[in-house]
């Protein structure tokens, strides 16, 4: 029973990150109908921006999240200008090759730039845990996942309460009416992939204290936040939030009962397991066809 | 006084040439009607003035304004509104925050709440329904929501297109005496495009037939509606 509470624990933690990566890639497909597969290659990016400004001005982690805030909300609105901005509205073929084609141009440039070998950002609370009665929590992890349902809290209140959350809402659903209305879809296109980028560059940011640097990491994070994504109902951030925690759960049962290379395993059999199902995703609406 | 002044306008869709040298024009305050059959250019038309499709040739001024060089999410800075076909509401969004998104090129807020007062006041059924989605009205309601949206901007101008399309005929009837009394009240100009052509001409100051993407007769509401061209091809009568 130890085990079972333990790995449950650890994969609620864990999950906090597929979350907040998940909720950000559900921002910009909701907005603009766009699968971002380049989410895991910003996740990469965001360590090694991290890593950069570490080694001028030696911030931990969690010192660190404005100044990565502000450079991959930089390199998000670089990149939705000259790759995203010009195949919107085009073919989904063109908007998937182009997130892709963005997720290998991104790995590479890290390596360009800093080189083929694992970095790694010192933290002092690498190794730090929490204990409560018979359970451990490891500290980077708890970190990560309270600031991920914070910035999920937030930007739900952003997309559900705000002024430009109801003109995203509203160019979600009908971008020519919104166009009549007096809003402006192309910045709010720009606004919603910002969002989604800079969300899924502080999950990235958060597990530097856990994860070394190279330019794979994000792949995994990127798969699993999909599968998220599309359990989650495709578009819908409270159910890709829930799917986040969910799959976290599920691959730390698997690696606490078999082994720790089983885990995502454990994610893909579930998955495909649910879709058997539900092939709407768990949060998806059945929508009538015709 | 002149308000939207359509002059020669020419438009295609691909190779297709949908509107011919199309000239019209709107008076502050006066409603006007454009009917004419299926496929005749009139959803086209409003498309373009909602900048949705260029024009091969041709001017469009508002109040003397080059609305072509108006970008479209700008137009309603200048004083058009548009309800669109099907409506436009937006079904997932609630009544209140269709409302507010109506006031949306509005600067200030007090003027949004204003607004929204007046609309309510105006439409008391959806104050009782302010926060239900709006994909949960009924199709006469969603019709009241997407006028008064468009009022929520103080437009001069509403083009409307097919306000009646999918409602029952009565229902049809009562949403046309409000858009009388909002256009009379509030000194609202009017564009409206219908197949529905008794209705839509019997509340207009005038009318313009388009046929094949070419203006064919155009005149007084009243006189289009007694010409016998027009009872025998539209009305069969």
């Amino acid at each position: 029973m130890w085990i079972f509470t333990q790995s449950i624990i650890n994969g609620i933690l864990a999950g906090g990150v597929y979350a907040l990566i998940a909720v950000g890639i559900t921002v910009i497909f909701g907005v603009m109908r766009l699968v971002n597969f380049a989410s895991g290659a910003f996740f990469t990016l965001s360590m090694y921006l991290g890593y950069f400004v570490y080694s001028f001005t030696g911030w931990n982690c969690y010192q660190l999240i404005p100044a990565v805030a502000i450079l991959s909300a930089a390199v998000a609105y670089v990149t939705f200008k000259f790759t995203i901005s010009p195949v919107l509205g085009k073919s989904s073929d063109a908007t998937i090759l182009v997130t892709v084609g963005l997720s290998f141009f991104l790995q590479n440039l890290v390596i360009v730039l800093f080189g083929g070998t694992a970095l790694t950002l010192p933290s002092e609370i690498s190794n730090v845990s929490i204990r409560i009665g018979e359970y451990t929590l490891g500290l980077p992890r708890t970190i990560a996942f309270m600031v991920a349902i914070v910035l999920v809290l937030g930007v739900s209140l952003l997309v559900n309460k705000s002024n430009f959350g109801r003109s995203m809402r509203a160019t979600a659903e009908n971008p020519e009416v919104a166009e009549m209305l007096g809003i402006k879809s192309r910045r709010v296109y720009t606004l919603a992939w910002i969002i989604g980028i800079v969300m899924t560059s502080i999950g990235g940011l958060l597990l530097t204290p856990i994860y070394y640097v190279n330019n794979t990491v994000g792949a995994p994070f990127r798969t699993v936040s999909l599968m998220a994504v599309v359990l989650g109902g495709l578009g819908d951030i409270r159910g890709a939030f829930i799917c986040g925690l969910l799959l976290g759960i599920i691959e730390s049962v698997f690696s606490a009962y078999f082994s720790a290379y089983i885990g995502l395993l454990g994610i893909f059999i579930v998955y495909l397991i649910i879709f058997l199902f539900k092939p709407q995703g768990i949060f998806g609406r059945k929508e009538r066809v015709g | 006084m002149r308000l939207l002044e359509i002059s020669g306008v020419s438009a295609a869709y691909g190779d297709l040439k949908v509107l011919h040298d199309v000239s019209l024009h709107v008076d502050e305050g006066e409603i006007v009607s454009l009917v004419g059959s299926n496929g005749a250019g009139k959803t086209m038309l409003l498309r373009i003035i909602s900048g949705l499709v260029p024009v091969t040739e041709g001017q469009i001024t508002l109040g003397g304004k080059n609305l072509l060089k108006v970008r479209p999410y700008e137009r309603v800075s200048v004083g058009l509104s548009h309800i669109p076909q099907g409506r436009g509401t937006l079904a997932k969004l609630t009544v209140k925050e269709n409302l507010i998104l109506g006031a949306y090129s509005l600067k200030s807020s007090q003027q949004r709440e204003e607004n929204i007062e007046r609309a309510y006041g105006m439409f008391p059924k959806l104050r009782e329904r302010k926060n239900q989605i709006a994909g949960s009205l009924s199709g006469g309601e969603q019709q009241m929501l997407a006028i008064a949206r468009a009022l929520m901007c103080d437009p001069k101008i509403i083009a409307m297109d097919e306000p009646s399309l999918g409602l029952a005929p009565i229902v049809v009837e009562n949403v046309f005496e409000i858009i009388q009394r909002v256009s009379s009240e509030r000194k609202i100009a009017i564009l409206i495009v219908e197949q529905n052509l008794v209705q839509s001409l019997s509340i207009a100051h005038r009318g313009y037939v388009l046929e094949n993407g070419r203006i064919v007769r155009e005149g007084e509401a009243k006189a289009l509606l007694e010409d016998k061209d027009i009872r025998s091809a539209y009305l069969g009568i």
